[in-house]
């Protein structure tokens, strides 16, 4: 009854626990073989909304949709075992009890096929030497391996995973990421994953949404939320920026860079500008330097401007500056201006 | 909407019916002895009165109290150095010791004072032995100084077992901070490793004070008049139901008193939520003190462990010589074994649906007080239960001394040691595993018999293998409940001990000794576990609580 190529559509999902509202409004539509990072600060209502997908959790009102199989509406939940989704848990959630070869045969049907589906999923996930093994004989990285391979061996309509690189050290999580991409996209699953970790979202996903609150404030691919955030929790949390409040009037707001456009029927605003959209530029706008952190690829300036404004701007690795002395500063792009009244 | 009222809903899914249905009836069942006495007691109020306010009654009381504290403070007093020195210190043998130490936990009380009787007590094999160097009395074994001793020597294991993991779960940096600032061992003993120790210190003495709170047969044996002792007289020898069940009622609210205040001193206090440096302890060099020591952990193990089995061989030899009949114990330990094997079986599964719902549906409204009332027998003394189970068992008539009801009354009474076992066991199966399985297809009853039991398998039989234990040493319950010609080993121990056939009563002791620790030796070891004894503390009531549950868990988190 729904359209084809549609994954995911939700739509006003809600839940509450007691007084909590968990998930205010999960609205989003996620395209087959999309991957999509649910992306948002602890306490957003990410997992929730999640395991909401799975089934897990059953909605106060909204509904979903999973291809044309309407899995939520008032009066209506199709519990989680008939919805052909596959689940990734940040613990992994492996069965102890089981080998390896054993945990991703569970959701399998007995029959011929099954060892077959079993030995492909191993070789997916690049564990076919490891099927014997006890689940606690494994490193981070192959346990994750495991649980991704048990969620995928079925052919899951749908892959969720739950923050799913939150357990490994930093030094394997970048590699593992790029791995879990790859194996996801050759599979050709749909897949949705909860992060809070902004770059994590950024790097691997075809489209983020970002969460707050319990609302999805914005939906799209990750340079789109990047450069044009839709409200100012996102462009406060995805990526580094300054935030100038400042009085707004008729339509402008005065910013030391310059008078720029703001919302007519506001009477203060959020001026962002991204560190990066910062530049060293003679004749701009003086101030000082007040310290400098050097990162090899770039380098973050802190500068007092002259009416006392503070900023952090990125600029190159050769800008020959110290860490204190005049310095003049000008915009490669109009900053972005959100209303904060009310 | 949903169907359900919003604080059900809340967290986690809806329990299923059924389950909610089957902890329900383990409850309403637990809740059967205590209001069953209330009931009685109210039929004739004023008769209960009088005989609860009478002046013997009021001195039997505050006798009973004093036993259960004294036999309670000798025990830690013996308990809290053993525990330290085998856990701690470099004394010598301490691997050995740390074993052999626990293993009166195997021998009943009663035994221990059969044991004490004919080797101590007057015309005993001590003052035989005596006797040519002209020593004819000995100080009297019989009364309170007697049952005490036995009592604290035969019940300091549950102590020595619940302080054990307490001690290797210290801090060492603590110690290394104290002793920094300048203060000295004894000083950082006091100050530093005694307030960490406190709460194992008081479950474990909890367990003591009420085994000697409802110890029915050393007590008799060792003519001391307790609470327990005295329900049981009035109840055979008058047939005075109201006087019996008031004795009962007192008993049943020191008892619970006791199981409070140790809750209440549990308090908010919270002692798990630092963890250690992940490393062991350093053992204490015990230098001069090393002999006095291993001296003091010796006279324990003696008294405790081997005269009792030189006692036991001694008289089943004599026995043997003088033409005792071995033959007959073989049907009192069928006998036993049946029941208790019947009672593991029950306890195990009864405490299942409790277990689900404390574990895994903590949020919803019921699952607390179900839990709650699932504990009762806990506190409540053998011989309550008894009465309590007979008083019904006359209105349900058929039931009455049948082997339904001793089974009912043994799963009354054990029913919170498979609880805590099954707990833990749950605890460590994470919420997340089963609902891995219900997102790969299974349904919730699918979920419960691949997942769930499995996972909680091990803690399930540990916790049978102790109901079975316990079940084959109970004495008070089960001479007031047993089906007529229906006798187990302990009863057969206790009647031949009480008529001073030592050489009778040996060999079913024996017996019994064996054939109750057979269960923890067959125990398969969970990995990592060095002796079946350090895990039995585990599974002792009180342990299986969330602390050290939530302990396990994030191990098993590690683990995994």
């Amino acid at each position: 009854m729904r359209s084809d190529g549609v994954a995911v559509r939700a739509e006003g999902l809600r839940i509450a626990f007691g007084s909590t509202v968990a998930v205010e409004d999960l609205t989003l539509e996620v395209a087959e073989g999309d991957l999509v990072a649910l992306l948002g600060p602890s306490g957003c209502g990410k997992t929730t909304s999640l395991r909401l997908l799975a089934g897990f959790e059953r909605p106060d009102s909204g509904q979903l949709w999973l291809h044309d199989q309407q899995v939520a509406s008032d009066g209506q939940f199709v519990p989680p075992e008939r919805r052909g989704v596959g689940m990734v848990f940040q613990d992994y959630a492996l069965f102890p009890h089981m080998s390896v070869a054993q945990n991703v045969a569970f959701g399998l049907r007995r029959g011929d096929e099954r060892e077959t589906r079993v030995r492909e999923a191993l070789v997916l996930t690049g564990l076919a030497a490891l099927g014997r093994r006890s689940v606690h004989e494994l490193s981070g990285g192959e346990q994750q391996r495991v649980a991704l391979a048990r969620a995928l061996a079925p052919r899951p309509r749908l892959l969720l995973l739950d923050e799913p690189f939150s357990n490994l050290d930093l030094a394997l999580r970048a590699r593992v990421r790029a791995e879990v991409r790859d194996i996801v996209k050759r599979a050709g699953t749909t897949a949705v994953l909860v992060t809070h970790d902004q770059e994590e979202a950024l790097s691997i996903a075809d489209r983020v949404g970002f969460m707050w609150a319990g609302v999805v404030e914005q939906f799209g691919t990750p340079d789109e939320v990047y450069t044009h955030p839709a409200t100012l929790h996102s462009a406060e949390f995805i990526g580094d920026a300054n935030v100038l409040r400042l009085p707004a009037r008729e339509g402008r707001v005065e910013t030391p860079f310059g008078t720029f456009a703001a919302p007519l029927d506001v009477d203060s605003v959020a001026v962002v500008l991204r560190p990066e959209d910062l530049q060293v530029l003679p004749g701009g706008v003086a101030g000082e330097v007040t310290h400098r952190e050097y990162y090899g690829h770039d380098q973050v300036l802190g500068v007092r401007l002259r009416d006392g404004t503070t900023v952090r701007a990125r600029v190159g690795p050769h800008e020959r500056l110290g860490a204190a002395g005049p310095i003049s500063l000008g915009l490669r792009r109009a900053p972005l201006v959100f209303g904060t009244d009310g | 909407m949903t169907a359900f009222p919003r604080a059900l809903t809340a967290r986690r899914r809806m329990p299923s019916p059924v389950l909610v249905l089957a902890a329900l009836a383990v409850a309403a069942v637990s809740l059967l002895p205590p209001v069953y006495l209330v009931v009685r007691i109210s039929d004739a109020p004023a008769r209960a009165i009088e005989v609860i306010a009478r002046s013997s009654t009021l001195e039997l009381t505050w006798r009973t109290l004093l036993f259960a504290s004294a036999a309670t403070a000798l025990a830690m007093a013996i308990a809290l150095p053993m525990a330290w020195l085998t856990e701690r210190s470099d004394l010598p043998g301490r691997r050995v010791l740390r074993i052999l130490g626990a293993m009166p936990l195997a021998i009943p009380s009663y035994v221990g004072a059969m044991v004490a009787v004919s080797a101590l007590g007057p015309r005993g094999l001590l003052q035989q032995a005596l006797e040519p160097l002209g020593v004819d009395r000995l100080p009297s074994i019989y009364g309170f100084w007697g049952a005490t001793f036995v009592l604290a020597l035969f019940t300091y294991p549950y102590l020595l077992l619940t302080l054990r993991p307490a001690l290797l779960s210290l801090d060492p940096r603590l110690e290394e901070l104290s002793r920094g600032f300048g203060y000295g061992r004894w000083t950082t003993f006091g100050r530093v490793i005694l307030p960490q120790l406190r709460p194992a210190l008081f479950s474990g003495g909890l367990l003591v004070a009420l085994y000697a709170l409802s110890d029915f047969g050393a007590v008799s044996l060792l003519r001391f008049d307790t609470l327990t002792r005295v329900i049981y007289t009035s109840y055979r020898s008058s047939f005075d139901r109201t006087s019996a069940a008031s004795f009962a009622l007192v008993l049943a609210v020191i008892a619970l008193a006791i199981v409070t205040l140790e809750v209440w001193s549990r308090g908010r206090r919270r002692y798990d939520a630092i963890r250690g440096a992940g490393r062991q302890a350093p053992v204490v060099p015990l230098g001069r003190w090393r002999w006095p020591a291993l001296a003091f952990v010796a006279v324990v193990i003696a008294f405790a462990l081997v005269m009792p089995a030189g006692v036991l061989a001694y008289w089943l030899v004599r026995g043997m010589q003088a033409g005792e009949v071995v033959r007959a114990a073989w049907s009192a330990a069928g006998n036993s074994v049946l029941a208790s094997a019947l009672a593991a079986v029950a306890a195990a599964v009864a405490a299942l649906p409790v277990a689900i719902l404390a574990v895994r549906h903590r949020d919803f409204p019921l699952s607390r007080p179900i839990e709650v009332l699932s504990y009762t027998g806990y506190a409540l003394p053998g011989i309550v239960v008894a009465l309590a189970l007979v008083f019904a068992g006359i209105n349900f008539g058929p039931l009455y001394q049948s082997l339904t009801m001793l089974v009912l009354a043994y799963v009354l009474l054990f029913l919170p040691q498979a609880m805590g076992a099954t707990r833990v066991a749950l605890l460590q199966a994470r919420p997340s595993m089963e609902e891995a399985a219900r997102g790969l297809g299974r349904r919730p009853w699918q979920v419960l018999a691949t997942i769930t039991v499995p996972l909680a398998s091990r803690g399930m039989l540990a916790g049978a293998a102790l109901v079975f234990l316990t079940t084959m040493k109970e004495l008070p319950a089960t001479v007031i409940l047993h089906p007529t010609g229906f006798e187990t080993l302990a009863m057969r121990v206790f009647d031949a001990s009480r008529e001073a056939f030592f050489a009778r009563a040996a060999f079913p002791a024996l017996l019994l000794i064996v054939l109750s620790s057979l269960p923890l030796a067959l125990m398969q070891l969970p990995p990592g576990t060095r002796l079946p004894l350090s895990w039995l503390a585990r599974l002792l009531p009180g342990q299986g609580t969330p602390p050290r549950a939530a302990e396990r868990a994030e191990e098993a988190t590690d683990a995994v």
